[in-house]
């Protein structure tokens, strides 16, 4: 409690919070909303996605027509050109990704700031950072499907990145072009791994959210409103454009970056191929270590006080972590179940002391009467 | 109601009108002749005059705010750019409604 006052991290991030809630109210702050935000922009992606996904065809050459070339990059030039709203749907499946690369970051760097990163949330941290890493791939392999001349130079260098891996490089390579060269069937391994892992990334988030009891998945209506209205006029600003069609005899040299989803490709360019992997291995791997380096005190659980307990299981329903079990009370006891705190989920917030009305639950070194006055201090300052 | 309330959702309301006006034109493609409108429009933009308003909008979104006056999709994009507006107005009027049910209230546990 005393370090979440006195942490400049912290109090940085609640001072901003508090500064938002004056405007917006609790109700409306976004920053009470920073998990679900990324969530919401997911189901924009699905749904912009589903409408290209209808006209999208994915082949490089003219599979479908002898007479008209029909391919990936006609296709989405049609879906932009023709269909009506087609740009603006485009538009928005691009800049949906932007947006959830932006504000997966900020729900990163708002439970590291608020210091709910490690111990009981230890198991979101782990599958939040392979799920930023799925996000981030899949961004890329849209950059593909468009199939022009950024989609070939993209598809190039990370052959050659895969290339560079001793053991695996050649079978990631096959798997990654779906054979040995360039092909028809190329593209289509890409729309599969681009829809596919999209989809993979729900199981993700069920891992995500398993220890949570009422995770907040869905912003209020006037925040989606928002939401979507700044990706309107972003694409309205900004119109989506392809370059010229790919050409497998051709070798573009250069391609505008996407910040948010292709900066490997400005390290791949930048860098040796083996430094560019062990950057990435190492990041990674640091980035799933930092709630171990956490040099604050680990939380105390709290604890049943066991000849109290009722077993009304009230304690064990307001949990927000999943922390208190429920299980068969001791042989000799006048009630059926005994409340138990898993004390590697616990996070000390204090939310089952209040719920008890049997003052059977405690937090260690802060009894319930302490937990009473403090909270009439701070109302009363 | 406080009267600042109703003055804020009375703006949020009337952008949110006025911006859903623009979006059928937007769809037509931006006219503003009289002749370029649907059969049953054409009299009504003559009788209200409101070419001179079509105008001057085509120029400041198309040509200023957005610079999109070479792209051929310009309409779709200036259509989402109202539309854009009016769902930021409607946010507006509902969080200044919603506002006012989202004070917290604290009640201290009695044991």
């Amino acid at each position: 409690m005393q370090k979440l006052y006195t942490d400049p991290l912290t109090k940085g991030m609640l001072l901003l919070e508090d500064w938002t809630n004056k405007i917006a109210t609790s109700k409306y702050n976004p920053f009470y909303y920073h998990g679900a935000l990324p969530q919401f922009f997911l189901w924009v992606l699905f749904l912009t996605g589903l409408l290209l996904f209808a006209y999208y065809i994915p082949t490089i050459d003219n599979a479908y027509a002898s007479e008209k070339l029909i391919n990936a990059w006609t296709s989405v030039d049609y879906i932009t050109n023709t269909i009506p709203f087609g740009a603006v749907f485009r538009g928005m499946h691009r800049y949906a990704g932007d947006a959830m690369v932006l504000t997966i970051v900020l729900h990163v760097l708002r439970v590291w700031f608020t210091d709910r990163y490690r111990q009981y949330r230890i198991v979101q941290w782990l599958s939040g950072v392979v799920l930023l890493l799925m996000v981030l791939f899949i961004g890329q392999t849209g950059y593909y499907l468009v199939w022009d001349d950024r989609s070939l130079i993209l598809t190039r260098m990370t052959v050659s990145a895969f290339d560079a891996l001793p053991l695996i490089g050649g079978p990631l390579k096959t798997w990654f072009l779906n054979g040995e060269e360039i092909t028809n069937l190329t593209l289509s391994n890409f729309l599969f791994i681009h829809i596919g892992l999209s989809f993979g990334l729900l199981f993700g988030l069920w891992i995500h959210y398993v220890r949570m009891q009422r995770p907040v998945i869905t912003p209020p209506p006037a925040i989606n409103y928002i939401l979507v209205a700044i990706l309107l006029m972003v694409v309205a600003w900004m119109p989506i454009a392809s370059g010229n069609m790919a050409q497998l005899t051709q070798q573009p040299t250069s391609f505008e970056i996407d910040w948010f989803f292709l900066w490997p490709y400005w390290m791949m360019a930048n860098m040796p191929l083996g430094a560019y992997w062990l950057v990435l291995i190492v990041g990674t791997v640091l980035l799933c270590l930092i709630p171990y380096t956490a040099k604050t005190p680990p939380v105390e659980a709290a604890e049943v006080v066991l000849n109290k307990c009722t077993g009304c299981s009230l304690c064990s329903k307001d949990c927000p972590y999943n922390a208190i079990e429920m299980v068969p009370a001791p042989a000799g006891s006048r009630f059926k179940l005994l409340a138990t705190v898993k004390e590697f989920r616990c996070s000390g917030c204090g939310v089952c002391v209040g719920a008890c009305a049997f003052d059977a639950i405690d937090l260690p070194n802060l009894l319930d009467t302490d937990v009473t006055s403090q909270i009439k201090a701070l109302v009363q300052n | 109601m406080k009267p600042i309330t109703i003055i804020l959702v009375g703006i949020a309301v009337l952008t949110c009108l006025g911006c859903t006006f623009f979006m059928p034109w937007a769809e037509l493609g931006l006219p503003t002749t009289a002749q370029d409108f649907p059969g049953p429009l054409k009299g009504l933009v003559t009788s209200l005059g409101l070419g001179g308003l079509f105008e001057s909008v085509r120029q400041q979104v198309v040509n200023g705010i957005l610079k999109v006056e070479h792209d051929p999709n310009f309409n779709f994009y200036v259509y989402s750019f109202f539309m854009g507006i009016a769902m930021i107005a409607a946010a507006i009027g509902i969080c200044v409604v919603g506002r006012e049910d989202a004070e917290e209230k604290t009640v201290l546990p009695s044991k």
